[in-house]
C-alpha cells in the first residue's frame, strides 16, 4: 500500500513523536508513505476566518502535489488538515468555477482531480487488515481511554461511527490492552481556542482527564496533535483548575501500537511526551 | 439569554442581504428547524451571549448587528460536532468562520482570535508553514504583551522537549504560496 503523507506543521515540531510512531508502525506494517515535496500549511482554522478563498487554495496546492505524483490517497495525521484537503477537494469537484478561481491562485500547479484523505487511523482500521497483526509485546492489563476527540466528527464521510466510534478500541483490543468505559471518547478538548480562550479551553481538557481518570484509566489514547498538546503538555495546567493532579500519560494511538509491535522507544519518540510514560510502562512490565 | 424580537420583518430583512455573507451554503440557513441539536453538541455554548441556534434564528431574522457584535462566533472552538449533527445539513462551524470574517470586514471591534488568526497566516506566509514562537509573539503584542511573560515557564519547558525550537521550519520554496496570498487578496479587494 502506498500513500501520498501530508505531515502538517504540528508533526514536524511540536508533535514530532507522532510522526516518528506513524512512520515506525507504518514500516513494520509496510505501509509506504511518500511525503509531498515541500507541501505547505493548510491555514488550519485562521484561513478560513481571513479569507475562504485563500484557505481553498492553500489545500488544493497540497492535493495537486499528491496529484503530480499520482498519488491518489493522501495520509493527514492532523485533523484541521485532514478536515480542509477534504473540504477543498469536495467543494472543487462540485463547483468547476470555483476550481477554476483556486487554480488561477496557483502558479505552478494545478488541481484536476480530487485525491482522497484520510487520517492514519482510517488507514490502518480499515486498509490495513487488524488480523494480520504481530504483537510482540502484548498490552496486556493496561487500561487505555480512547480518546477520538473531534476528528471522528469532522463532517462528510466519516470512516467511523461518528457517534459511538469504535476503530481505536478494536485496535486497542488487538493489542492485548484493555480500552475502559469512556463517554467522553468523542467531547471536544477545547484546543482550537488555547489560545484565544485559554480558560473555557483547559477547563474542557480538565473534563476529560477527570472523567479518563474516575473511568480507571492508566493513560489515554490519541490520534490528533491539538488533542495530545491539550490532553499531556497543558495536562498541569488543566491540573490547576481543579486544584489536581491527573498524572495521566497521553500517547498517540500510533506509540502504543509500536510499543505491542516490540519497537523501541527512540523509534517511537516516548522521550517527548511531556508527561512521562516510562513509570507507568515500567509497571506494566513493557520494558523498551 | 433572551432575544427581543423586531414585530415586523423589514423589506431589507427579507432581502436576506445578510444571510447572503454566511457563505455559499446560506440558502440552506433557512431550512433551519430550531430543533437545538447545534446548542446541545456545542462544548462551548454555555460560554456564548448567543447560543448557536438562537445565532442561526438571528441571522434568520435579519438581524445582523445582535449577531456580528455578538462573542459567540469567536468562542467557537471549530469542534464541528454541530456541522456534524445538524439534521438539515446546515455548515454550522462554517457559518461561524464566515461571521469572524463578516465582523471583521464590517468593523466590529475586533476579537483577539482574530489577532491570532492574522498572526497565524502573516506567518505561513512568511515561511509557508506555522512557527509557533513567532505565532505567539505576534499574537502576544497585539492583545496582552503582558501575558507573554505568563507563558514563558510553558514555553521553556516545551522547548526542553524540543516541542518548540529557534528557527522556523520553512518550505525550501515559499514562492508559489505567497502568490497564493497576493492573488487571493487581490481578488478580495476588487470586489
Amino acid at each position: 500500500m502506498r500513500y501520498a503523507y501530508y505531515p502538517g506543521c504540528s508533526l514536524q515540531v511540536s508533535a514530532k513523536e507522532y510522526d516518528l510512531s506513524l512512520k515506525a508502525v507504518c514500516n513494520r506494517l509496510d505501509i509506504e508513505l511518500v511525503e509531498l515535496k515541500d507541501w505547505n500549511c493548510c491555514g488550519a482554522t485562521p484561513a478560513y476566518t481571513v479569507d475562504p478563498l485563500l484557505a481553498m487554495s492553500l489545500s488544493a496546492r497540497n492535493l495537486a502535489l499528491a496529484e503530480a505524483e499520482d498519488l491518489s490517497v493522501i495520509v493527514a495525521p492532523c485533523p484541521a488538515c485532514y478536515k480542509n484537503l477534504r473540504k477543498a477537494g469536495k467543494a472543487l469537484e462540485e463547483d468547476p468555477d470555483l476550481r477554476e478561481e483556486v487554480n488561477d491562485t496557483l502558479t505552478e500547479h494545478k488541481l484536476d482531480g480530487s485525491p482522497k484523505v484520510k487520517l492514519p487511523l482510517e488507514v490502518i482500521a480499515s486498509d490495513f487488515h487488524l488480523d494480520a497483526l504481530e504483537v510482540e509485546r502484548p498490552l496486556a492489563g493496561l487500561n487505555v481511554a480512547c480518546y477520538y476527540g473531534c476528528p471522528v466528527a469532522r463532517p462528510k464521510g466519516s470512516f467511523d461511527n461518528r457517534e459511538a466510534p469504535q476503530a481505536m478500541h478494536l485496535l486497542i483490543e488487538k493489542l492485548g490492552g484493555q480500552p475502559v468505559p469512556f463517554a467522553y471518547d468523542t467531547k471536544c478538548c477545547g484546543g482550537g481556542i488555547v489560545f484565544t480562550r485559554a480558560e473555557i479551553s483547559l477547563d474542557l481538557t480538565a473534563k476529560l482527564l477527570t472523567k479518563a481518570k474516575a473511568a480507571g484509566a492508566d493513560c489515554l489514547s490519541v490520534m490528533c496533535p491539538l488533542c495530545h498538546l491539550m490532553l499531556d503538555a497543558y495536562q498541569s495546567q488543566a491540573a490547576r483548575r481543579l486544584q489536581t493532579r491527573f498524572d495521566l500519560p497521553v500517547l498517540y494511538f500510533t506509540q502504543l501500537m509500536g510499543l505491542a509491535l516490540g519497537l523501541g522507544k527512540e523509534e517511537l519518540g516516548l522521550g517527548r511526551n511531556m508527561v512521562s510514560p516510562f513509570s507507568l510502562l515500567e509497571r506494566m512490565g513493557l520494558k523498551v | 439569554m433572551t432575544v427581543k424580537l423586531p414585530p415586523l420583518l423589514t423589506e431589507e430583512r427579507l432581502a436576506l442581504h445578510f444571510m447572503e455573507q454566511v457563505g455559499p451554503d446560506w440558502q440552506k440557513l433557512s431550512t433551519c428547524m430550531q430543533c437545538g441539536t447545534c446548542t446541545a453538541s456545542c462544548p462551548v455554548a454555555h460560554e456564548m451571549d448567543y447560543t448557536p441556534r438562537q445565532i442561526l434564528h438571528l441571522i434568520e431574522l435579519g438581524m445582523e448587528q445582535e449577531v456580528l457584535s455578538s462573542q459567540s462566533m469567536w468562542v467557537c472552538a471549530s469542534c464541528f460536532h454541530c456541522t456534524a449533527r445538524c439534521p438539515r445539513g446546515i455548515e454550522i462551524a462554517d457559518v461561524m468562520a464566515a461571521l469572524r470574517n463578516q465582523a471583521t470586514a464590517q468593523g466590529y471591534k475586533p476579537d483577539k482570535a482574530m489577532t491570532f488568526s492574522k498572526a497565524f497566516m502573516t506567518v505561513v506566509n512568511r515561511y509557508g508553514r506555522v512557527f509557533e514562537p513567532e505565532l505567539i509573539i505576534r499574537y502576544g503584542l497585539g492583545t496582552n504583551p503582558l501575558a507573554l511573560m505568563g507563558q514563558a515557564p510553558f514555553g521553556i519547558s516545551m522547548f526542553l522537549k524540543n516541542k518548540l525550537t529557534l528557527r522556523p521550519d520553512r518550505m525550501e520554496d515559499v514562492r508559489e504560496v505567497r502568490a497564493i496570498f497576493d492573488r487571493t487578496e487581490k481578488g478580495r479587494s476588487e470586489t
